[in-house]
């Protein structure tokens, strides 16, 4: 049963930020999808970003503005960004819960089975917070200890690139037992994985080793296998550490050969 | 806390709690077609409209419904009727718990999507589950609305 004491309802981001700081320990609510994931939660403040209009996507000359509040249908739909998203989002339950769960709401709590996270970590995502400085979500990812803030946006790059997202699921609507994304931009690769089950995390080594290289069966191959070197794989009542190793070698090779035939 | 919201083209005030999901808000001012499934975000039976999209009511608090239009099956009778009978003829309505989200489902699916592909309407309609009819005779009545082939 969820039980909610004190539900505070900001007019504008200012006012969200001061009762964050007012009440350090509440809780944000972004799609509010998560409140769901519990059978039993008891939250004794929680603010709602619920109508402060960030729930938009715009675009300028040089990047994407996808405001935290985008719920992923937004983002499944939109005539530019689904190319880059589609995969990613329009299997998670139905159109119900994807016009309901928001951009925002994945990544703000860095959760671990995200599909979304681990595309948005080749797209070098920039993450906007109310009063801070911008923050990569590769950073945001790896911090160790998160100060409670308030995300506004999350900001993409427009550049040529190419990309691709493979995961693998027990079915189409379940949550993956792993996925990865590889994007490649002007000679530079980026390869994640995620649901490991831990959160998503780029694969540096391998990066490193297909910079400015030219795709072929041979390096795809290399590379795969160094990606599944690279990581710590866990077990979870998806999959072993051991099933999730081998898994890492195929999806991170069947992403490259999407992205060497595009 | 007492709110205001736009039910099936009715203002109406309505008398909430902070922890209270749209669906019980709903079920409770009278709006039956609205079933509680799973009450878990999976099966789809609480689907209502909120501005035109179809959200799952039992996961969107009462309190984000202030201000905004929600229209449940109560409020689409003629695209209801019309939408029932094909599935009808095509004997796909079988004990009937799931049909009122399916059909409201589907009539939004009919505004937002232009001459969809079976494919496409599969897609948009996978988040109502049913446990009885096997979909295949639900799918035939949908797509005779749909107009699609």
């Amino acid at each position: 049963m969820l039980v909610i004491n004190k539900l505070l309802k900001p007019n504008t981001m200012e006012e969200a930020l001061r009762l964050l700081k007012d009440n350090s320990k509440a809780h944000i609510l972004g799609g509010g999808a998560f409140l769901r994931l519990s059978t039993d939660l008891k939250i004794n403040a929680a603010i709602d970003l619920y109508g402060l209009g960030i729930d938009k996507i715009e675009e300028n000359e040089n990047e994407f503005i996808i405001g935290a509040m985008t719920t992923l249908r937004d983002l499944e739909v939109h005539k530019t960004l689904k190319e880059l998203f589609s995969k990613s989002v329009e299997n998670i339950v139905g159109v119900q819960l994807r016009n309901i769960a928001t951009i925002g709401g994945t990544i703000y709590p860095r959760y671990a089975f995200s599909d979304l996270i681990t595309s948005l970590l080749v797209l070098d995502a920039t993450l906007r917070f109310e009063g801070k400085e911008d923050i990569s979500l590769e950073a945001y990812l790896l911090e160790n200890k998160l100060e409670k803030c308030i995300l506004k946006s999350i900001i993409i790059r427009k550049e040529e690139i190419k990309t691709s997202f493979k995961a693998i699921k027990n079915s189409a609507s379940d949550y993956a037992i792993l996925n990865a994304a590889v994007s490649v931009c002007h000679g530079k690769y980026k390869v994640s994985v995620g649901a490991k089950p831990t959160v998503a995390s780029l694969a540096y080594k391998t990066m490193s080793f297909l910079e400015n290289k030219s795709l072929t069966l041979e390096l795809i191959e290399e590379a795969s296998d160094m990606a599944m070197d690279e990581f710590t794989f866990g077990s979870n009542r998806l999959g072993s550490a051991d099933y999730r190793k081998d898994m890492c070698k195929v999806l991170v090779k069947r992403a490259l050969m999407e992205v060497m035939s595009c | 806390m007492l709110i205001e919201m736009t039910i099936n083209n009715e203002v109406k005030k309505v008398r909430i709690s902070n922890s209270d999901y749209l669906s019980e808000t709903l079920r409770d001012n009278g709006y039956k077609s609205v079933k509680r499934g799973c009450d878990k975000s999976t099966c789809g039976a609480c689907t209502v409209l909120v501005n035109d999209k179809p959200v799952l009511s039992c996961t969107f608090l009462s309190s984000r419904a202030e201000g905004q239009r929600i229209t449940t099956l109560e409020g689409e009778r003629d695209q209801a009727l019309i939408l029932g009978q094909y599935i009808i003829d095509e004997g796909g309505d079988q004990c009937g718990y799931c049909t009122p989200s399916l059909a409201l489902t589907t009539i939004a699916m009919k505004r937002e999507l232009k001459n969809p592909t079976e494919e496409e309407i599969i897609h948009y309609i996978n988040g109502n589950l049913c446990r009885c009819s096997g979909y295949i005779s639900q799918l035939k009545g949908i797509k005779k609305y749909m107009g699609v082939e």
